[in-house]
């Protein structure tokens, strides 16, 4: 479904950030993404929500070229894929309301349809209570809450997450793990970009490691799979 | 739990950017109604001006004969009498009329001054001709014909000299009128153009997001050019009343001066149209000119 083939990506006349990085993600695969800080976990990112095309190599999403598509071919890939930011991007005048049915409206859903799935959305993510508050007023836990639910709402093929749980409590971070872990039984692709190793530990995903920009390719790790059989 | 209406996605139309595009446009359109309304009252003046004169001739019997020396007043009605019966009799000569003395004095007082006795100075005879057709250069030639049949050194003023310095004057007015319209739109066309160019910048970041999700170029394009033309559209609306309003402060301020020359400000009520018409014609190309900057600028993006 995804295909990156000796991918490399640099900023103007920069250095290469990424390095021949060579993957594969089948439809319905949920890796983590790891690596130091610099490593280019958020330049993998951009490539992947197509934020940046690569300045070398092949990357191939749901059977296209996204190089040698057109842009408005890359706009349909586009609403095929989920994002959650670190810094969650919610727009600061519009309610939690809006900013769910963002992703719905670009698609062109009707207002009943928009209607009904974003107030079910946010009553999954607990917050139904505060469905016309503007961001500004929510705790940073409420705002990833928000921004998980816009990136999910239109029902993406891919989800990509960027530090997801990074600011919320224990019981709600594994509670939205459980959420991206019943989105991927559902068939959504998901890479989740992390630095939570006990997350990791405790969610048996294989890895892509990227470290100076060269990445690899990790089963999931062996202490977790010996829980997981006992 | 109740859900209020949903808003518009992406801008928030009562930020600096707006306030700044709605400022422009209510200035520009202030101007360009002003321009226009100055045009329209010149036009109407230029054809009141024509109007008044393009029918008419004025025929002199000069107060002294072709060798200088001073004709009598019985000569002088001899002469007139004379000429009046023949334009009369003119096919295509609707009204003749001689001015007496007292209306000649009058005429050449504000040359003379008040203080300055014309009782003994010697005065030409004028009659006014007035003609069915204007410009009719056939008619024109025959009355110069006769007058100089009966008075050889009689001029046949047709007006046309001065007719056409005032046509000339009058359009160059009006072309700087047109201008400064013109160029007014213009600069509130650049202003919006750049004041999108400055919103898009501001917005980069809800842009880049908007785009992550899938929104096309139109998409993006037509949350912006909405709330532009929202915008723009208010205060074209706004600016062109406002011009009006000063419009009709000077028009009352002109009309307290007495001056036959100088009508008051007034046009024909159908050109009132194009009161309605500017801020429609600003708030178009304002349109096609945030249209085309932001695509452009979204054109750049992967």
């Amino acid at each position: 479904m995804i295909q990156f083939e000796h991918v490399g990506l640099r900023y103007d006349v920069g250095p290469e950030i990424l390095t021949d990085v060579t993957f594969t993600l089948e439809q319905g695969a949920f890796h983590f993404l790891s690596g130091p800080s610099g490593a280019g976990k958020t330049s993998l990112m951009k490539l992947l929500y197509l934020g940046h095309l690569p300045t070398r190599g092949v990357v191939s999403m749901f059977g296209q070229d996204v190089v040698t598509a057109t842009r408005e071919q890359r706009m349909m890939i586009r609403q095929r894929i989920g994002v959650v930011f670190q810094d969650f991007r919610l727009l600061p005048h519009l309610s939690a309301f809006d900013n769910v049915a963002l992703p719905l409206r670009i698609m062109g859903k009707k207002p009943h349809e928009v209607r009904n799935a974003v107030t079910e959305i946010l009553e999954w993510v607990g917050l139904a209570e505060h469905i016309n508050a503007k961001p500004s007023i929510l705790s940073g836990g409420q705002q990833q809450r928000i921004a998980i639910a816009r990136a999910v709402i239109g029902k993406p093929r891919l989800l990509l997450a960027d530090e997801p749980t990074g600011n919320l409590d224990d019981v709600i971070g594994y509670r939205i793990m459980s959420l991206f872990e019943q989105l991927n039984r559902m068939g959504t692709t998901i890479v989740i970009a992390t630095h939570n190793q006990q997350m990791m530990d405790h969610f048996n995903h294989p890895r892509l490691t990227l470290d100076k920009g060269h990445l690899a390719v990790l089963p999931p790790s062996p202490k977790a799979r010996l829980k997981e059989a006992f | 739990m109740i859900l209020r209406p949903a808003k518009k996605m992406l801008l928030n139309s009562g930020d600096d950017g707006t306030r700044f595009i709605m400022l422009v446009v209510v200035m520009m359109s202030v101007l360009s109604t002003l321009a226009v309304g100055g045009a329209l009252t010149l036009a109407h003046l230029r054809s009141t001006w024509v109007d008044a004169v393009a029918g008419h001739i004025t025929i002199e019997i000069p107060a002294s004969d072709g060798q200088g020396l001073v004709r009598s007043p019985d000569t002088l009605h001899e002469k007139a009498t004379a000429a009046y019966a023949a334009l009369s009799s003119t096919p295509g000569v609707t009204r003749v009329d001689i001015l007496d003395r007292r209306d000649v004095e009058k005429l050449v007082s504000p040359w003379l001054g008040e203080a300055v006795s014309t009782n003994d100075m010697p005065l030409p005879v004028l009659i006014g001709v007035t003609l069915s057709a204007p410009n009719d250069e056939a008619l024109t030639q025959s009355i110069r014909s006769k007058v100089s049949a009966i008075d050889p050194p009689s001029i046949v003023e047709t007006h046309q000299s001065w007719l056409a310095d005032l046509r000339r004057f009058s359009l160059i007015l009006l072309l700087a009128a047109g201008g400064m319209a013109t160029i007014t739109i213009a600069c509130c066309i650049v202003a919006v153009a750049g004041a999108v160019a400055a919103r898009l910048s501001e917005h980069q970041n809800d842009i880049d997001l908007l785009h992550v999700m899938g929104a096309t170029d139109a998409y993006i394009g037509q949350e912006f050019v909405d709330s532009v033309v929202r915008s723009v559209g208010g205060a074209a609306v706004i600016g062109t009343v406002l011009g009006l309003i000063f419009i009709k402060i000077g028009a009352a301020v002109a009309g307290e001066i007495q001056n036959a020359m100088l009508p008051a400000m007034a046009w024909k009520m159908a050109d009132n149209l194009w009161f309605l018409i500017l801020p429609a014609l600003v708030t178009l190309l304002c349109y096609f000119a945030a249209r085309f900057t932001v695509l452009r600028s979204l054109g750049t993006m992967p």
